[in-house]
């Protein structure tokens, strides 16, 4: 008895001394898919996933449509003078929510019943959660070790990737909630809170100068592209030095700082100047694609093509707007391809460069509707900088060789002065639809030094009752109209008012009719309109 | 659906004895459990259709999402735990005068899951459950886009647990006794500060039965007089914060052809430990035979760098986080007395009631604009000189004798003065506080009268000092709560409280009720009530949204949430002996008892339960109960 209680006694001393020497690995962490930075590729990785817009796609399931898309900023697409409603509203998806922003409302919040539903914050907390990763990521890259050369060259491209999103991003913010950058004013106007630490920061953020926020951004790119120099890249999907020193050409334009814009398009130009022949591609099919030789990075999708969808009983949702289709003359290859018809009714003035009808629903965007980057806009900003700064022979130049490869026949251009300012930015509107410019464009040439210029924009809002049309609301943006610049969103502002806001007017409907047109100029019967006009 | 179940427990204890004051005592455990659950859509059933898009039988077009057989779902699970523990005990009396014993532990313990769940599509149970195969892809697209994406989930986690504790207590001639506790907890889970793995908890107490000394003995209707205290330490850290950021490992994607992760969570390297004391000082006594006893107990639990979530500016990429937020006390103290008011060979009656009262302070304000508007319309925001938990409310003013609208004190006219106001001064200055969430005091009396065999138990439980909001009548509500009455879903379809019938209709009722009017839409007021000049005022901070929630929110519609209500009320009848013995039982006993039978409450909250704190949403009171029993001993 005695023996077996000692084996026993034994036995338990033995457990309790095995138990307490795996005492390390028995609290051990663990987790099934969570993990501490150990790693270059861990951050390569996070860039990947948190940092970059991811494209997104429409499919069918269950025999609905399902959406599986990233952030977005389609909003710049609503905001300009390239779309219009039109009377069928069922595949213009967003309307609810872009209708403050259609409409140009003094609060990006507002409904179309003018109450207040928010989500408009997401414009703004969008970039910054984003910036909060590029952060991250710049401050960690460099203490991960580096076993052998390569993870050196990799780190530094890491590095640049995450510099060149940061100045995106900062971008973007700079561009829809502060005034357009006039050079001479730039000091004295409210830029963007900027935060370049990856630490929380429990405080009230100032609003730096306009100035120090675009000084912040050419900065962020000079980095990028020294960590980026004599890196490789892993996809047309990662940024490369190419691709910022495009950013910076842009930058530089919209500072209207036009000797370095053309410095930097000219590097661009020298690294690819493909440009694709329009008039090869057939009626119908999507003529920019990851295929094109012209791409040089994307980021995003293009879902923004969809709204323009129609079906055997619907009419498509959005056209395109009458004033940018007669910017298309008849020789114009992109006068088809561009613009072209729906698939079921064969309506005209369908968004047809990237073919959003239903034949197309299925698979990812393979570029994005705002950050596509491409070797025409270099060729542009060559044209429009030469320009301003009165080098009428160059900006011929690249304007002419450009145009070579979009309009049939001779389509060379021998203006001069305002006249061949006005073609170039034109051409601009033509190559860049629904690609995240126009507006912008509209914003900068109201401040442009050499030659401002501002148009009116008349968009109409349809209500629907019963199914059915019921009447449009007509709103008018002014010239110069300070509804330009974006208002911080209510929410942001609530949590701290010192942020300030811009001053935009309240707008109501000009008029409503009863029938809707194409534009408000060729409605057709005046009998029709409600007893507001 | 089909589910099976298997599992093993196996259990194993251990007790020696080294010598008469020492032991050891081992006890092991483990259990084991796998569980499957299989469940299938048969073909011919609707749900099966709708994936088929069309009805047994036919042949399917190249939009269906299931060409043949029907869905199966496999889940397996498996469980593994176990728990050991060790624990050394020793006891001894010296000399009739010294007494001590205490013991030490150790346990371990492991949670391991493991989960394997998998949905397949085209099976065929009758065909000798079998799936099809060969389905041509190229015509079946909307399936094959269902099948790329369609990849069994995988679980595994693993929780262990790692304990130390040890107890020592001390007694001198059974009138003092002292006692000592200390555990230390460690544990596995992710993301805990590398450093700080181990949770300390510690107390010591002592109680000494002030009756037994030589100057209280005289006192012969003194049963007993003891007194205890205590004091207790208790770390404790969040695992959810981690000093560095953390990722969550995604897959590989194709768009991208990489693989890709995503940041889980953002670091918080400034965050410390919270750390609690706690002082507890207790009294007993008994009188006269024990026919009076009273108890008190008084207690303080003063927690230092508490945690808070704080809102912080998206400017940062995320909204909020968590932080040291300051001190707390939370003291009260509490008073029990039992009388046993009659006691003879058939009558007994005791009474016992008691008393508790609880005091909670936050001594350090957290830095900064910490609390939004919801904070203070529902009692989180800690406010200088008011108690925890108050909560505030907009100044009803009246109804509007034109359109019956709801009328705010609300500065509309002279804005100015909160322009460059802060968040906390502007809130603090519009709203009133409304009184607090936590009752003052509150407390039981419970009652028991026997006579013979029949006896009577009363329980009432009763709350004092506590303020509700009545639930909102036209407000936009809460998110979740889709059944709620706001403006536009007033409709003559919709079941709606009887309160709306003494809403204004006319100009003249504003005079005898306070019920706003129902303002649709086509009404050419309805644009006043719906937005508040606050929210769009530049340099004031908004304090509303529209003038229903306001309303709904406004102090008119705050009431006393004190109350009475009786709990229990039982009858039992224990039949007599004499009856049983025949039939061999040797107790039957007949129970009929009632609960939640009455709430005596303030009238204005019509069957609105007070004993709930949530705001504006509609939820049913306790409802009485009765219940009816016997019990037989044989």
């Amino acid at each position: 008895m005695k023996q077996i209680k000692d084996i026993l006694c034994g036995f338990a001393a033995v457990l309790l001394t095995v138990g307490i020497s795996s005492c390390d690995s028995f609290l051990k962490e663990y987790s099934q898919d969570l993990s501490k930075v150990n790693s270059w590729e861990d951050l390569d990785e996070v860039l990947l996933g948190s940092a970059y817009l991811h494209s997104g796609r429409y499919y069918v399931e269950n025999y609905s449509t399902q959406s599986d898309r990233d952030d977005d900023f389609d909003i710049l697409h609503f905001m300009g003078d390239e779309v219009r409603s039109g009377k069928d509203t069922n595949y213009w998806m967003s309307r609810e929510t872009d209708f403050p922003f259609y409409t140009w409302q003094q609060d990006t919040g507002m409904d179309r019943e003018f109450k207040y539903m928010g989500g408009d914050d997401k414009y703004f907390n969008t970039p910054y959660s984003r910036i909060n990763v590029c952060n991250m990521v710049i401050s960690l890259i460099d203490e991960q070790p580096e076993p052998d050369a390569t993870d050196k060259v990799e780190k530094s491209r890491v590095k640049g990737e995450a510099y060149f999103l940061r100045a995106i991003y900062y971008f973007m913010l700079a561009n829809l909630y502060c005034e357009p950058y006039d050079p001479a004013t730039a000091s004295s106007k409210m830029g963007m809170p900027l935060k370049f630490s990856e630490v929380i920061e429990d405080v009230e953020f100032d609003r730096s100068s306009l100035e120090s926020t675009y000084r912040a951004i050419l900065s962020d790119l000079e980095n990028a592209e020294k960590c980026l120099e004599g890196t490789t890249r892993k996809s047309l999907y990662r940024a490369d030095v190419h691709t910022v020193h495009l950013l910076q050409s842009r930058v530089y334009l919209y500072m209207q700082d036009w000797e370095n814009a053309i410095a930097k398009a000219k590097q661009v130009l020298e690294y690819n100047d493909d440009l694709m022949n329009i008039g090869a591609k057939n009626v119908g099919e999507t003529c920019l694609d990851s295929s094109s030789p012209e791409v040089l990075f994307s980021m995003g999708d293009y879902l923004v093509a969809y709204q323009f969808m129609d079906a055997r009983y619907y009419e498509p949702g959005l056209f395109i707007s009458d004033d940018m289709v007669a910017l298309y003359a008849s020789n114009d290859y992109r006068k088809e391809r561009y613009i072209g018809k729906s698939q079921y009714k064969r309506m005209d003035n369908v968004f047809r460069k990237v073919n959003g009808q239903n034949e197309a629903m299925g698979p990812y965007s393979s570029v994005g509707s705002v950050f596509c980057f491409r070797t025409s806009e270099a060729y542009l900003i060559m044209a429009e900088a030469s320009a301003y700064k009165g080098d009428d022979q160059t900006a011929r130049d690249y304007l002419n060789r450009f145009r070579a490869t979009r309009f049939s026949g001779d389509a060379a251009v021998a203006a001069s002065g305002n006249a061949l300012i006005d073609i170039i930015r034109d051409e601009r509107a033509r190559e860049f639809l629904l690609e995240g410019h126009r507006w912008f464009d509209l914003r900068r040439y109201t401040v442009c030094a050499p030659y401002p210029w501002s148009k009116e924009i008349v968009h109409g809002y349809v209500y629907e009752a019963n199914y059915s049309y019921d009447h449009t609301d007509w709103y008018k943006l002014e010239k110069n109209d300070a509804a330009y610049t974006l208002p911080i969103p209510r929410e942001i502002r609530n949590y701290q008012v010192s942020l300030g806001n811009v001053n935009r007017p309240a707008r109501k409907a000009f008029v409503t009719t009863t029938v809707h047109g194409s534009s408000f100029d060729n409605l057709d019967d005046e009998d029709d309109w409600g007893d507001d006009w | 659906m089909d589910q099976n179940s298997q599992q093993l427990t196996f259990n194993a204890n251990f007790r020696f004895k080294f010598t008469d004051w020492l032991s050891a005592n081992a006890i092991f455990s483990y259990t084991a459990s796998n569980t499957g659950i299989n469940s299938l859509w048969g073909a011919n059933t609707y749900y099966a259709a709708k994936l088929r898009g069309c009805e047994y039988g036919e042949t399917p077009d190249e939009y269906s999402a299931m060409p043949q057989g029907g869905e199966l779902s496999v889940t397996n699970t498996n469980l593994r735990s176990w728990t050991a523990r060790f624990q050394l005990d020793w006891s001894h009396y010296f000399n009739e005068v010294h007494s001590f014993s205490g013991g030490v532990g150790i346990e371990a313990s492991s949670d391991g899951y493991k989960g394997y769940s998998n949905t397949t599509r085209g099976y065929f149970p009758d065909r000798g459950m079998s799936f099809a195969q060969g389905i041509d892809l190229t015509k079946y697209t909307n399936y094959a886009s269902w099948l790329a994406d369609n990849v069994p989930s995988i679980t595994d986690s693993k929780s262990n647990v790692l304990s130390a504790y040890i107890t020592a207590s001390y007694d001198w001639r059974r009138l003092i006794f002292l006692n000592a506790n200390a555990r230390v907890d460690g544990s596995n889970s992710f993301g805990d500060r590398a450093n700080d793995k181990l949770l300390p908890i510690w107390s010591v107490s002592a109680s000494f039965d002030a009756a037994q000394l030589d100057f209280f003995r005289q006192f012969t209707w003194l049963d007993y007089f003891s007194i205890k205290g205590s004091y207790g330490f208790q770390g404790n850290m969040l695992s959810d914060q981690s000093p560095v950021m953390i990722i969550r490992k995604g897959s590989y994607n194709d768009f991208y052809n990489e693989y890709m992760s995503t940041v889980e969570r953002n670091p918080n390297p400034d965050l410390r430990w919270e750390k609690t004391n706690s002082y507890n000082l207790g009294f007993e006594w008994g009188f006269l035979d024990r026919a009076i006893q009273f108890e008190a107990s008084f207690y303080w639990k003063h927690t230092k760098d508490a945690f808070m979530t704080k809102t912080i500016s998206t400017i940062n990429g995320y909204e909020s986080y968590v932080v040291n937020g300051g001190n707390i006390d939370n003291t009260g103290y509490s008073v029990g007395i039992t009388g046993r008011i009659l006691n003879s060979r058939d009558w007994n009656w005791t009474v016992s009631t008691s008393f508790s009262r609880y005091i909670n302070k936050i001594k350090t304000l957290p830095a900064g604009e910490t609390y939004e508007l919801n904070d203070f319309l529902n009692g989180n925001a800690i406010v200088k000189n008011q108690s925890v938990g108050t909560f505030y409310s907009y100044k009803f003013l009246g109804l509007s004798p034109v359109d019956g609208g709801p009328m705010f004190d609300d500065w509309s006219d002279h804005t100015e003065d909160l322009k460059g106001l802060s968040k906390y001064d502007t809130f603090t200055s519009v709203l009133t506080a409304s009184g607090s969430r936590e009752p003052i005091a509150s407390g039981n009396l419970s009652t028991m009268v026997r006579w013979k065999n029949l006896r009577l138990n009363a329980n009432f439980v009763y709350s004092l000092g506590a303020k509700t909001r009545l639930f909102g009548m036209y407000g936009s509500g809460t998110e979740s709560n889709g059944v709620y009455a706001q403006q536009g879903l007033i409709k003559s379809e919709n079941n709606l409280s009887r309160d709306y019938l003494e809403r204004w209709i006319k100009p003249g009722d504003e005079l005898h009720t306070n019920i706003p009017a129902i303002i649709g839409q086509l009404h050419p007021n309805y644009f006043k009530y719906q937005d508040h000049w606050s929210s769009n005022t530049d340099g004031v901070y908004g304090f509303a949204d529209n003038a229903w929630d306001m309303y709904d929110y406004s102090d008119i519609r705050v009431v006393s949430a004190d109350y009475l209500k009786l709990n229990t009320l039982s009858l039992s009848y224990d039949f007599p002996i004499s009856l049983l013995k025949p039939w061999g039982c040797k107790r039957l006993e007949l129970t009929v008892t009632g609960s939640n039978l009455f709430t005596i409450c303030d009238k204005k909250l019509k069957g609105q339960t007070p004993t709930q704190g949530g705001f504006t949403t509609i939820q049913l009171s306790d409802r009485p109960g009765f219940s009816f029993g016997l019990g037989i001993t044989f």
